[in-house]
């Protein structure tokens, strides 16, 4: 740890609360300062309120628990600036032989929700105050623990055998749990057998957190009598009606699962629930090097592979202190803006299909699969692409392929053109989107959104902009920024991305400069077979980078990126090994996803399905 | 033993005959190509499936462009992705809403054996929850390859026949809530190749 001088908040942070900050550090540049768990709440209020700090985005929340057993598990909040640019990293101890607590901070940031919940989910960290603490990704029921705690065996504690066996066994229906239906409006709503269900379930989670005060309402409900008094005050049966969407459903994107509350076609309330696609890539991270991880990435936002990959490079080279070479830099740039353009053709075909063109569909995948073609060329996979290694490339580029993309980029604009022609004033497009799903800017800071979500809404956001990488600053391209945070915007905003990121490629392949790709050290990259094969010194290397990998030095790193979804952001915790303590993905659906019920609620449920398509979402990476 | 012999003289009553073959020949050729598709998309499979059903692959060209995401007109459920525990009484149920004839087919690793997913949280191979007829390997497999399982099937249901009801039986999960006798389940499901291994710091 050292470098860089710290950010000023941290002195600040000690004039004002003293004591409370147990400690200051800089780890890759990044600011990090530990806080008394007691104090979070005040302290983070202080540095979103207070002039001259402005900490008014919550980047993320997440835990690390470290292999060494005695080390306290550490809560991390990854705070942004937007107005100044600025990060500060502020981290709570939570020692492990007491109850792990933490004041929830959803009342400062509305996005907060879904991130404590997930650290519930995978740590057991409780967060007091938190109005509706429930697992986010597993299912309220699981059984075997906190997945991303170190005691957790990385194939789980059960057999595989009752792994199924509970999961086949479990009551499908119980996946409607009583705390997802809780608010008092529903209960009354219930046909009369869910309802009783609902009480009985309710009586076994009795004791549970916060459901107790969610049920207030109804908790003189729980015998048998009280239930037929709830049923006659009522009355007649409610209009009103409990929809499930998904999840397996054709307009969810993915396995999301929504449970709509409709009143008529109007939406009174919407429950998103993810999870159904958790597949442990964190937890799997911990048990890999970083250069085994890079497939991984593939395989979470699976609509822009080559943007994910390259983004794992860059958060472990910032780690490791590593300086790729200029043609690398480059290559890199072409592959992300390659990836921007596939991900939000398939966002562009979907969303058309969800609103009834299916023609759309069809012209943007025609496009894709000339960048398949490309990819393909280039990587061996149409969509595994595993591209980047640390410090450098998986391979150079093959002979016809500049000309190949080149030839993409001159005929590209003419498809958006007829995509253009076809949407942009279409009188059917134009009414199911504007004016639609309107998400003000501030609601859209509050809920963490990032990207075209973000930028749609007013905020002029964009990583390559604001902090540029690869160097992004010597690009001559504009950003979209919308007026009105409706999905018309959105649309508008995606278009006109493709077009920039049809102009960044066409000036990537213009510069292209020669030279290698790699680094030019054997400790990081491998060497070439031939010479692995005939010199001592490099065969050493070789052994050595494919038994035990890169060790990288102790420290942590943050490295975000502006994905078509929007931040994609890469936290790695290291502890002098060649495996991270902790791989955190910071992923951009899922706080973009969150804004859903606040977009959504009081719209027609027709409207639900666009909007829930204008959030372009990848379950992939919203579940990780 | 007296039991298989009744069964065996049964099916030896009714098949097969020159009525049964040519019937059989009318039903699995209309069968066979006009599979209405479940397509449980849920990971990068779906993906390529998408591709698959695009202009370039052209799925129509089999006569199954027509997706049926209603598993009650569905012939075909194709699980084109990785499936976790929380998915798995979900597609059991779809499994079990299907009206026979049904097939599944089971694209790419994951879905055929939990694929580099070797974690607390993935079915290993979907064959442990509902059966399955073929299986696309890949990772995930190209839309030629989901298109070679698919005239694979083709080719299974084409050699089906009337006289046979074993095929049309229900798969039912037994007492224990399972498909398969856990010791199978756990043997599948072993790691196996180099399958990470579980160290508290490895």
């Amino acid at each position: 740890m050292g470098g860089a001088p710290p950010n000023p908040a941290a002195g600040a942070l000690h004039e004002r609360f003293g004591d409370a900050l147990r400690r200051t550090a800089v780890s890759c540049g990044d600011t990090i300062v530990w806080v008394a768990p007691d104090r979070i709440r005040d302290v983070l209020t202080w540095l979103k309120e207070t002039p001259g700090q402005q900490y008014d985005y919550l980047t993320d929340v997440t835990a690390v628990e470290y292999r060494d057993r005695e080390r306290p598990l550490e809560v991390v909040y990854q705070l942004r600036s937007l107005e100044r640019n600025a990060d500060l990293r502020v981290k709570c101890e939570l020692p492990k032989d007491r109850p792990l607590e933490i004041d929830s901070v959803t009342s400062l940031w509305r996005g907060a929700d879904w991130l404590e919940r997930e650290v519930f989910d995978m740590f057991g960290v409780t967060f007091t105050g938190h109005p509706d603490l429930r697992r986010l990704l597993m299912w309220e029921t699981y059984a075997e623990g906190y997945p991303l705690r170190k005691d957790f065996p990385l194939r789980g504690r059960f057999s595989r055998s009752e792994q199924v066996r509970q999961a086949l066994t479990t009551d499908l229906a119980g996946h409607y749990s009583a705390s997802e239906l809780t608010a008092a409006e529903a209960q009354r709503v219930l046909p009369r057998d869910m309802r009783k269900r609902l009480i009985a379930e309710q009586d076994r989670a009795v004791g549970r957190r916060t459901i107790e005060v969610e049920w207030s309402e109804g908790a003189a409900a729980r015998d048998e009598t009280s239930v037929a008094v709830a049923e006659d005050a009522s009355g007649l049966p409610s209009d009103h009606m409990l929809l499930n969407v998904g999840p397996q459903h054709p307009a969810t994107h993915g396995v999301l699962r929504l449970v709509v509350e409709l009143d008529g076609e109007t939406v009174v309330r919407v429950i998103p629930h993810v999870g159904y696609l958790h597949s442990g890539f964190e937890k799997l991270g911990e048990y890999r090097h970083y250069n085994q991880i890079v497939p991984l990435t593939d395989r979470t936002d699976y609509l822009a592979p080559m943007a994910n990959n390259v983004c794992l490079a860059l958060a472990a080279e910032k780690l490791m202190g590593i300086e790729i070479t200029e043609r690398c830099e480059v290559l890199r740039v072409i592959a992300c803006e390659m990836s921007r353009i596939i991900s939000h053709l398939v966002w562009l075909g979907t969303t058309a299909i969800d609103l009834g063109a299916f023609t759309v569909f069809l012209w943007a995948f025609q496009e894709r699969e000339r960048i398949y073609n490309l990819q393909e060329m280039w990587t061996g996979a149409r969509l595994t692409t595993s591209l980047t290694r640390v410090g450098g490339l998986m391979a150079d580029v093959p002979e016809g392929f500049v000309e190949g993309l080149r030839h993409f980029t001159d005929t590209f604009p003419k498809t958006l053109a007829e995509i253009d022609r076809m949407l942009t004033r279409n009188a059917i497009w134009v009414g199911r989107t504007q004016g639609v799903g309107v998400l003000s800017p501030e609601d859209a800071i509050s809920f963490s959104c990032s990207g075209p979500m973000l930028r749609a809404s007013g905020v002029p956001y964009d990583v390559r902009k604001d902090r540029p990488y690869l160097g992004y600053e010597t690009y001559d391209f504009d950003v979209p920024i919308g007026e009105h945070g409706d999905i018309y915007d959105r649309y508008l905003c995606r278009f006109e991305e493709c077009r920039q990121s049809n102009r960044i490629l066409v000036q990537a392949l213009d510069r292209l400069p020669d030279g290698p790709i790699n680094v030019d050290d054997h400790r990081v990259i491998l060497p070439p077979k031939r010479q692995a094969m005939s010199d001592m010194e490099s065969m050493i290397h070789h052994f050595k980078q494919v038994m035990e990998g890169v060790p990288a030095p102790i420290g942590e790193a943050y490295m975000g990126v502006e994905n078509p979804k929007g931040e994609l952001g890469y936290y790695f915790v290291s502890d002098g090994t060649a495996k991270p303590v902790r791989w955190r993905i910071r992923p951009p659906s899922l706080l973009n996803l969150a804004s859903l019920p606040e977009m959504a609620e009081g719209a027609l449920l027709s409207d639900l399905i666009a909007i829930n398509a204008s959030v372009d979402i990848v379950m992939g990476e919203i579940d990780r | 033993m007296e039991l298989t012999h009744s069964a065996t003289r049964d099916v030896a009553a009714v098949s097969p005959n020159w009525l049964t073959t040519r019937l059989d020949d009318l039903i699995n050729w209309s069968r066979a190509n006009s599979l209405w598709h479940m397509p449980f998309g849920t990971a990068c499979c779906a993906i390529e499936f998408m591709a698959a059903s695009a202009s370039r692959y052209d799925i129509a060209r089999f006569g199954m462009e027509r997706l049926a995401v209603s598993p009650r007109q569905a012939d075909c459920l194709l699980c084109a992705g990785r499936l976790p525990f929380k998915l798995a009484p979900v597609i059991r149920r779809i499994y079990d809403q299907m009206t026979q004839p049904k097939w599944v087919i089971s694209m790419g690793a994951c879905a055929s054996s939990g694929g580099i997913f070797d974690t607390y949280t993935m079915v290993q191979g979907i064959d442990t929850v509902v059966p399955v007829d073929v299986y696309v390997p890949g990772c995930p497999p190209r839309p030629e390859g989901l298109l070679y399982g698919i005239l694979l099937l083709q080719k299974k249901i084409r050699s089906e026949t009337i006289a046979d009801p074993a095929l049309r039986q229900e798969h039912v999960l037994d007492e224990t809530g399972l498909r398969r006798p856990p010791g199978e389940i756990d043997e599948i499901s072993e790691p196996f190749g180099n399958s990470v291994h579980q160290f508290r710091s490895a």
